[in-house]
């Protein structure tokens, strides 16, 4: 259908616990792409999900896979889930969390924003230019939703579910991620004590990688406003936070305005 | 003098720039509203009005590092309609420097709360529940009807 009208290409799948939109402003038909996007994403829950026990992750986190027999992606991924623990303090730390499968290994912080930074790329080596995608509040935008206009990017308001904080204008490509304990169970362990987090209403970090992103999101929760000073020190990355009496800290080049 | 910076230092820029830049805003800005204006101004606009007319809430006058910032949300039929600054830090430069930035930013981002014309929403959605109840799956849903004005 889209190939005869030549739409703009929308797609919404459940997947990885949470659902995944694809908003593709070019014209054109992309809908073998985003069949590759689905199945790649349909990969990562299977590979890495530490709700599946027969996720390889969870094998392993849980002893019944040697890191010998990791595969290559699984391997990569976590070395970069103990480069990302180094230099976030240890405020993001995939090792040391205890995951739903009973495992002290959960590397979805990074995992999501990680898949969904390979599914844009995705989708740009299939011609798409003009697209966001949106996984459980995970963003990743790339040029523009139309010749004229840019991104408008919500930042969900910490306290009222329909409301926004906070509208980015910006143009791609650009990662969005947030943290925030909001939704009813959720709650972020700071993996330095082991005990839930409560500092932050919620965080909000930008930067060109979602992966990265997404797991410095979560060390900037962990962290509180100590974070302004140490997202600083991370180039290319911006956090905009909200403290838990309302008040908004940003960092020197968030993207506001 | 083109040997000046230091090639292995990750910093962007100066520190104090850094401070400057983490501006602490009243929950105002954030669209915190609806905590900050339970408070009904004193001179009583909002009692007995009619329906179209709008009411005033006065925030509490909020610390920030540059100084005192209070607003006023004008509501009409239940719908915030205007933020209206009523006082701000102006005594130090750097707040001279900074409210250029931040009083707009205080009016636009709570009014764009309830306007809500944005492409997608970050969030944290850690559910498929979470999504069914979020703003991200209301877009989608228009979207999906057909709705491709966004």
């Amino acid at each position: 259908m889209n190939a005869a009208t030549h739409e703009p290409t929308h797609h919404v799948e459940l997947v990885m616990g949470t659902a995944v939109s694809i908003d593709i402003r070019d014209r054109g038909s992309f809908a073998a792409r985003v069949d590759e996007v689905v199945a790649w994403l349909h990969h990562v829950d299977a590979t890495f999900s530490t709700y599946r026990n027969d996720s390889e992750v969870s094998r392993f986190g849980v002893g019944e896979l040697d890191a010998d027999h990791l595969s290559r992606e699984v391997q990569q991924v976590l070395a970069r889930c103990i480069e990302l623990a180094d230099v976030t303090n240890g405020c993001f730390d995939a090792f040391v969390v205890p995951a739903p499968n009973g495992s002290m290994l959960d590397p979805s912080g990074y995992v999501k924003g990680w898949s969904i930074e390979r599914a844009a790329q995705m989708l740009t080596a299939g011609g798409a230019a003009n697209f966001c995608i949106n996984a459980g509040g995970d963003v990743a935008v790339r040029g523009r939703p139309a010749p004229a206009t840019r991104w408008r990017v919500g930042i969900r308001h910490p306290d009222e579910r329909e409301m926004l904080a906070l509208v980015l204008e910006v143009e791609g490509p650009l990662a969005v991620a947030t943290s925030a304990t909001y939704e009813r169970g959720a709650h972020i362990i700071d993996p330095r004590t082991g005990a839930p987090t409560t500092h932050l209403a919620s965080a909000t970090v930008t930067g060109p990688d979602l992966g990265i992103a997404d797991a410095y999101a979560t060390a900037t929760f962990v962290m509180g406003l100590d974070a302004l000073a140490w997202i600083e020190d991370q180039p290319g990355y911006e956090a905009y936070l909200i403290t838990h009496e309302g008040t908004t800290h940003w960092s020197s080049a968030f993207p506001i305005g | 003098m083109a040997a000046r910076s230091r090639p292995t230092s990750r910093r962007r820029r100066p520190a104090r720039v850094a401070r400057l830049g983490a501006l602490v805003v009243s929950c105002a800005a954030t669209g915190g509203l609806t905590l900050l204006f339970a408070k009904v101004d004193p001179s009583g606009a909002s009692a007995n009005v009619a329906p179209s007319s709008a009411s005033g809430f006065v925030g509490d006058p909020v610390a920030t590092v540059y100084g005192s910032v209070q607003v006023q949300a004008q509501v009409r039929d239940g719908v915030l309609v205007d933020v209206v600054v009523l006082a701000y830090p102006s005594a130090r430069s750097a707040s001279v420097a900074t409210n250029a930035l931040v009083l707009p930013q205080l009016r636009t981002q709570a009014l764009a709360s309830q306007s809500a014309r944005v492409h997608t929403v970050s969030g944290a959605t850690y559910t498929s529940e979470g999504y069914a109840r979020s703003l991200q799956s209301a877009l989608d849903n228009a979207r999906l009807a057909g709705a491709t004005k966004l």
